[in-house]
């Protein structure tokens, strides 16, 4: 795409850019802090955590505020109006991905002073560096406005659901072994599928790269293996 | 209904010349009953000529050439029998600058029933002068000083009162040539209504370099650049998401 002939649109479309650049590189940090902090039973790292979802809230609404001027100033169309309405849209699931980090390092904060939690043999930090990955190449795919990169995120969300329902299994049949660390257990149920919502946020993020490199939305369903167990 | 049924207008194979300059090359569109159809581009790129093809107002520029097919109902406006004058009552026109004639709000809508034949009693010609004016949204503004001077009216009212004009004569299609580029945004906001109602019974040609007021406006639009038709289809697609670069270009203010 070649340049504006008004240099100044161009630059307002390059600070969306880099807001959005920070703010996936924040909701990244967020998330493998969480995970990180989780696997290591860093409880002093969780607040911090916990206090830094501000900062991503706070960028999100700085997305949001430089699209919304870019368009009323401007009044963009085609792919510029696309570029700047999947800005806003994957703001607003980065900020999303953040609350899903905060709430994974609430809900360790609880559960690695159990003393049953280093028993577990359930993997759900596989299952969060699994999503890790699809977050770093979905926010690749786009900023890159790579196509093939973004449908590759699209169609793999199927691995996604097939390592959260392992776990899911794992813990309801430890569950009815071990009644007393239902507790503990609730809370590993919903981390997991914290975990595995991120990984549909980042297929979202994929059908936005798609909307914005071809118009419209891939008109093929994403494959799932999620079936209500 | 067969899309061939709705045509007003039908256009192919169309070469512009002004002496050895090409300013149209090889163009075809087709105008559908009805509807609005906006052509765009940049300066030169040869629209205002096409549109002035299409009722022939090229005639008169000598070292013009027009080649190629324009058929109004299926017949060939550029054919031997045909008669301009006539032409022109069923292809009207509204110019840029609002041009109304020195003479009365009245005079100015009567003049072409009276000199078409359409009105054979001073009653009849009241109804038309009447009935055109409220058709451009203009009576109720002007009807207690239908003898006022036209050229007294405000920008706007000028150019509806030309809109008035030019349907006075019932038209079938109305070209429009950049109608509402002297026009302060409230004005062309109420001729972009007018335009809205007006293709209930009239097909609309509009030539114009507001991207916002094509998008606004039309339901097709075609893209011109150095005199050849880029791009031609459904506004909403060509302004989401053309087919041709050299559009998406144009349309976002990029170095094409």
């Amino acid at each position: 795409m070649t340049q504006h002939i008004n240099s100044a649109f161009d630059a307002g479309l390059a600070d969306v850019n880099m807001q959005i650049a920070k703010l996936g590189a924040l909701a990244e940090t967020q998330l493998d802090n969480s995970l990180t902090a989780l696997k290591d039973k860093n409880i002093k790292k969780f607040d911090s955590i916990i206090e830094r979802d501000k900062k991503l809230d706070e960028l999100t609404a700085e997305v949001s505020s430089s699209v919304f001027e870019l368009i009323a100033l401007w009044s963009p169309i085609a792919y510029d109006l696309r570029s700047l309405l999947v800005a806003d849209r994957v703001g607003a699931i980065l900020e999303r991905v953040g609350d899903y980090s905060k709430n994974i390092a609430r809900r360790s904060q609880v559960i690695v002073t159990e003393e049953s939690f280093d028993r577990l043999p359930v993997n759900i930090v596989g299952l969060g560096e699994h999503v890790q990955g699809l977050l770093h190449r979905s926010l690749d795919a786009y900023m890159e406005n790579d196509l093939q990169k973004a449908m590759n995120i699209w169609e793999s969300d199927i691995d996604t659901d097939r390592l959260y329902l392992s776990i899911f299994k794992e813990i309801v049949s430890y569950m009815s072994d071990n009644p007393d660390d239902a507790k503990m257990l609730t809370h590993m149920i919903f981390i997991s599928k914290n975990l595995e919502r991120v990984g549909d946020y980042t297929t979202s993020i994929a059908k936005q790269t798609y909307f914005l490199s071809e118009g419209e939305y891939p008109d093929t369903k994403r494959p799932k293996a999620m079936t209500t167990y | 209904m067969v899309e061939n049924d709705t045509l007003a207008l039908q256009t192919n194979n169309v070469y512009v010349h002004y002496g050895s300059k090409m300013a149209i090359n090889n163009v075809a569109v087709d105008f559908h009953k009805n509807q609005v159809t906006s052509l765009i581009g940049p300066s030169g790129c040869g629209k205002s000529t096409f549109l002035r093809c299409l009722n022939r107002m090229n005639d008169v520029i000598d070292i013009c050439k027009v080649q190629g097919e324009f058929h109004l109902n299926g017949i060939d406006i550029y054919g031997p029998e045909i008669q301009v004058e006539n032409l022109r009552k069923q292809v009207g026109m509204v110019f840029q600058k609002p041009n109304p004639f020195p003479k009365t709000i009245y005079e100015n809508v009567a003049y072409g029933p009276k000199i078409h034949g359409l009105a054979s009693t001073k009653s009849e010609l009241d109804d038309i002068v009447k009935d055109t004016l409220n058709r451009a949204g203009l009576y109720t503004e002007v009807k207690d000083r239908l003898d006022d001077i036209a050229t007294g009216l405000s920008g706007g009212q000028q150019q509806r009162l030309c809109i008035a004009r030019a349907i006075a004569i019932k038209p079938e299609i109305i070209l429009m040539d950049e109608p509402c580029s002297a026009l302060d945004p409230i004005a062309t906001a109420v001729i972009e209504e007018l335009i809205n109602e007006l293709k209930e019974n009239y097909t609309i040609v509009i030539v114009t370099h507001s991207m916002q007021q094509a998008a606004r406006i039309s339901d097709k639009t075609a893209y011109f650049h150095l005199g050849e038709m880029i791009e031609f289809g459904i506004t909403s697609n060509i302004f989401t998401n053309p087919n041709h670069e050299m559009t998406e270009a144009y349309i976002s203010g990029r170095i094409g």
